[in-house]
């Protein structure tokens, strides 16, 4: 469904992906691991179309999106969340939410002459469930720069969810997060991000991957080493070189 | 009461005020143009050769003006769109640099009545007389002014609760996110600058016939600063920012007879503090939210 065929990627001298092929199973969760600067994040921003690769090609559905736009590959319901998250800082929880649906032509109540925009009911609905899902409801009119790192990555996630996306890429999910706080994040994903959607998860935290992955890629300088499923992979000697030390 | 020198104040606000949106909107999408003056000339000349040279209607000539000036504001900022920050600005101020020297260049002049009326280069465009045709007090052209002002106060307002206005505020805060949230990136930042070509257009053209002659002197940088400094002092979470900015410089300061001719060390000060202190100014977002929540708290009682 998702399908990356050959892709290369370079900073200057620095090459962060060669030739790396995967493909994603749908309705899966994918875990992507590897070490630091092993090409996971590059590999999420060529999937979102923030970079075009240098080489090898992407297909969604077997359409072409080989150096399409950004806007083009959310078009195409593929949603993600940062690493260093990014928020629409001026925006309260709401609007953030809110600001996620305002290309989301799908339905026809959703339309120029529905107006105001952040009062529009349809989306309104839709917004106050991933708020309740995600736990955010009671800060939904605090301004994003208030919020305390755990609920910016929630917020992260509640507003890729409302956009109903047939693929979420997420980036070091409870990156920075207490072990208490990393397990509620496992949690809300198993329960709400995961069912019926095609993930990739990037996490350091074994545990975390452990929990929720079905299946596992490692990387290691821009290379994928190995893939297969999340035990096995987990105790590969490879993996155990490359990732936990010699 | 409300003396002659009183109203032109109070016209002049009118006026200013919609440079002042034209600069707010483009502050509003992320970058900061030091060249809105180009289009507020713009329009003050093609809308008064409209009126003086080619007796068009008025609203037309003010319609048509505007027109041109956001023409204008589109075009440069779909040839300036890949630039930002810093270049972005040095860009816009070039621009409107370059409109400045042509006006001192410009001459299209008709002879009406024995005499040679229309634009003529450093000597400017006088007797636009628009005013005094038609018997126009300046109470009248005040009440006009004002009433220009409050429908693109309206219609500014209208876009900020859409899903245009949500747009804005993507692009202005984070244009990565806004893209991988599907946002075309570019036909927005067009569209912004038009509509801000336009909002200044309509105060060029009403300038250029309350005062009856222009020159191509007043469309300096300067006037592009003041009306970037509105925004930012008048605050950038609502239209109604940039309105208290001017508000504050023209009704306030400039009618404090002790410190005429220190107006500008003052308007500067204030400015510096702002940025200090409110670097989104007096309304800036989280105020503006604040209010209406208060607003609609009262109001659900
Ligand atoms: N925009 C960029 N310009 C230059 N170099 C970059 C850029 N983005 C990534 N790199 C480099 O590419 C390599 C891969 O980076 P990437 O962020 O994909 O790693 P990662 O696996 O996500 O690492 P981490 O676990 O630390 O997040 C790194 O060496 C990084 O410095
Ligand atoms: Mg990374």
């Amino acid at each position: 469904m998702f399908d990356l065929r050959s892709i290369s990627k370079s900073f200057g001298s620095l090459k962060a992906l060669d030739q790396l092929d995967l493909q994603l199973k749908p309705k899966i969760i994918t875990g992507l691991i590897g070490p630091n600067g092993s090409g996971k994040t590059t590999l999420i921003n060529i999937m979102t179309g923030i970079y075009a690769p240098d080489s090898g090609s992407i297909y969604f559905h077997q359409q072409n999106l080989t150096g399409e736009s950004a806007e083009c590959f959310a078009q195409k319901s593929i949603a993600r969340t940062f690493q260093n998250i990014r928020l629409f800082k001026r925006m309260t929880v709401m609007e953030n939410i809110m600001a996620s649906l305002v290309t989301k032509e799908k339905n026809k109540r959703n339309n120029w002459f529905s107006y105001p925009f952040t009062r529009n009911k349809f989306n309104l609905n839709k917004a106050h469930e991933v708020l309740e899902i995600m736990n955010l409801k009671d800060q939904r009119n605090l301004f994003a720069e208030e919020l305390p790192l755990p609920l910016r990555r929630k917020l992260e996630i509640a507003r890729a969810l409302v956009a109903e996306p047939e693929v979420i890429l997420l980036d070091e999910p409870a990156g920075g997060m207490t072990p208490s706080e990393t397990f509620e994040m496992a949690e809300l994903i198993n329960l709400h991000v995961a069912p019926g959607r095609t993930i990739v998860l990037i996490e350091h935290k074994m545990d975390l991957i452990s929990k929720i992955c079905n299946h596992l890629v490692v990387l290691n300088h821009g290379e994928k080493i190995v893939e297969g499923e999340t035990h096995e992979v987990l105790s590969h000697k490879k993996v155990l070189e490359a990732y936990i030390g010699i | 009461m409300l003396n002659d020198y009183l109203l032109t104040v109070i016209s002049n606000i009118g006026m200013i005020s919609m440079i002042a949106i034209s600069a707010y909107l483009i502050l509003i999408t992320g970058e900061i143009s030091f060249g809105q003056q180009a289009y507020f000339g713009i329009s003050a000349y093609a809308g008064s050769i409209a009126t003086t040279l080619w007796g068009w209607p008025f609203w037309m000539a003010l319609i048509f003006g505007s027109f041109l000036a956001g023409v204008a504001g589109g075009l440069i900022s779909a040839l300036t769109v890949r630039i930002n920050g810093i270049y972005y600005s040095i860009a816009t101020l070039a621009f409107a640099e370059m409109v400045r020297l042509s006006l001192l260049k410009f001459s299209y002049q008709f002879e009406i009545d024995g005499e040679w009326i229309g634009p003529n280069g450093s000597e400017g465009f006088g007797e636009i007389r628009w005013i005094f045709e038609n018997d126009i007090s300046i109470l009248e052209y005040t009440l006009l002014i004002y009433l220009v002002l409050f429908l693109l106060i309206a219609f500014i307002y209208l876009i900020e609760h859409s899903k245009l206005g949500m747009i804005f505020r993507m692009l202005g805060q984070d244009p990565l996110l806004a893209s991988v949230q599907g946002v075309k990136i570019i036909r927005y930042k067009v569209l912004a600058a038009s509509l801000a070509g336009f909002a200044a257009g309509l105060g060029g053209m009403l300038y250029a016939h309350s005062f009856t002659y222009i020159e191509p002197q007043i469309f300096n940088v300067m006037l592009g600063v003041h009306s970037l400094a509105y925004g930012l002092i008048g605050g950038l979470g609502t239209v109604l920012g940039p309105i208290i900015g001017v508000v504050l410089d023209i009704g306030f300061l400039e009618s404090i007879r002790g410190i005429q001719g220190y107006r500008m060390i003052v308007f500067g000060g204030l400015m510096a503090v702002m940025l200090i202190f409110m670097p989104r100014g007096i309304l800036d977002e989280k105020r503006v939210h604040r209010f209406k929540k208060f607003w609609e708290g009262k109001t659900h009682v």
